[in-house]
């Protein structure tokens, strides 16, 4: 487990951007962090970093975006759980058709399923404890976090 | 008569082309979930490839789940939309009496399996008698502590095939005595045996009109349960 202090936007992108590198296919990463906590302003910084998603938004609506492959042949995927409440509701979002080895999937609001998700995700936890600073914990069951 | 016969329920995608009983053209891609970008043009090779056209086919069968909540959806949208401008009828075959076929036509008894995660699997379980296959248990989702003892009482040798004959054999071969796997050459679903299932159900009077074929997930889909939950809280 590793936890970063966070003071700024600046240092949460650094902190996202150095996440984003050991990333490797097969990868669920799993949000928690209430309204407001960074999840998405996270996702975009850990998803540029890997080359794709121009414009990551969350996707509340839409369940999950699609941000296509990386030059390193890793398939980008954001999910926001908000609305998905029951294991029926995240195999209807088609969740389960999206893992696989060559496959990132960042998930937020992963509270919601957190029974469903693979045992072996990282977990990333943002604490608010200020107007912009943050604690972030990352946690992976194999060292690297 | 002519079935197209689809299959796109899990990882996996064919299409398959039968004449009278006889397999014309039976194509298999099995390269990811690709199904939306795959599974057109293995059915336009596979009527082109036995010789004929879209004007041709007079059944559109196709595996109406359970199976991957897009990949089924993938499969009964294609077939609808073949067969509704044409009007013809559609024939809705369960995966899982498509995974039992190949190994309950030659008589066995086999317990199909789709994985379902956690310990649990989508269960049919079938039997060949008379060069027909019947079908003992209905499709339902079942954990695998459930599975064994239906199993032990149903008794004799059953083969488990399936994507989910792996973590069943695992679980069942010390609990249920008489159980194995099916060969990976007669363990999965395929558009051939939609087709020879479809075969002997049209020539019995089967099939439904496009408008009427559903997916059947055996779960409830999330749009439904909303509306079910809205419609219990403002009846």
């Amino acid at each position: 487990m590793k936890t970063y202090v966070s003071s700024s936007e600046s240092d949460t992108s650094r902190i996202a951007r150095e996440f984003a590198r050991k990333l490797k296919g097969g990868d669920v990463v799993a949000f928690t962090g209430g309204l407001g906590a960074g999840k998405t302003f996270f996702t975009a910084e850990a998803v540029s970093e890997l080359g794709v998603g121009e414009y990551v938004t969350s996707p509340t609506f839409a369940i999950c975006n699609d941000y296509g492959q990386t030059s390193s042949g890793l398939h980008v995927y954001h999910f926001d759980m908000y609305r998905v409440l029951s294991e029926d509701s995240l195999y209807s979002t088609g969740y389960y058709d999206y893992l696989n080895d060559s496959a990132v999937l960042f998930i937020e609001w992963s509270e919601n399923v957190a029974g469903y998700l693979p045992e072996d995700r990282i977990t990333v936890a943002i604490e608010t404890t200020g107007d912009s600073s943050r604690i972030i914990t990352i946690e992976s069951g194999d060292g690297r976090w | 008569m002519v079935i197209l016969g689809i299959e796109s329920s899990a990882v996996s995608a064919s299409a398959a082309v039968m004449r009278d009983g006889k397999l014309l053209a039976d194509f298999y891609l099995n390269v990811g979930l690709t199904h939306s970008v795959t599974l057109m043009p293995l059915i336009a090779e596979a009527v082109k490839g036995a010789g004929l056209t879209a004007a041709d086919i007079d059944a559109v069968a196709v595996t109406a789940g359970p199976g991957s909540f897009t990949g089924v959806r993938i499969g009964i949208a294609t077939a609808k939309g073949i067969a509704e401008p044409r009007g013809v009828p559609c024939v809705p075959v369960s995966t899982l009496e498509a995974i039992a076929y190949p190994a309950a036509s030659a008589g066995a008894t086999v317990a199909a399996c789709m994985d379902a995660r956690r310990s649990q699997v989508y269960f049919g379980l079938f039997r060949g008698e008379n060069g027909r296959v019947a079908r003992l248990h209905d499709d339902c989702p079942i954990s695998l502590e459930d599975l064994a003892p239906l199993l032990r009482d149903t008794g004799g040798e059953i083969i488990l095939a399936g994507d989910g004959a792996d973590i069943a054999y695992d679980y069942l071969k010390d609990r249920v005595p008489g159980v194995g796997k099916a060969s990976p050459a007669t363990r999965y679903q395929s558009a051939a045996s939609v087709c020879c299932i479809a075969h002997e159900r049209l020539s019995s009077g089967g099939g439904v009109p496009p408008a009427e074929l559903v997916p059947v997930y055996l779960r409830q889909a999330q749009a439904e349960r909303v509306r079910a939950e809205k419609e219990a809280e403002c009846p």
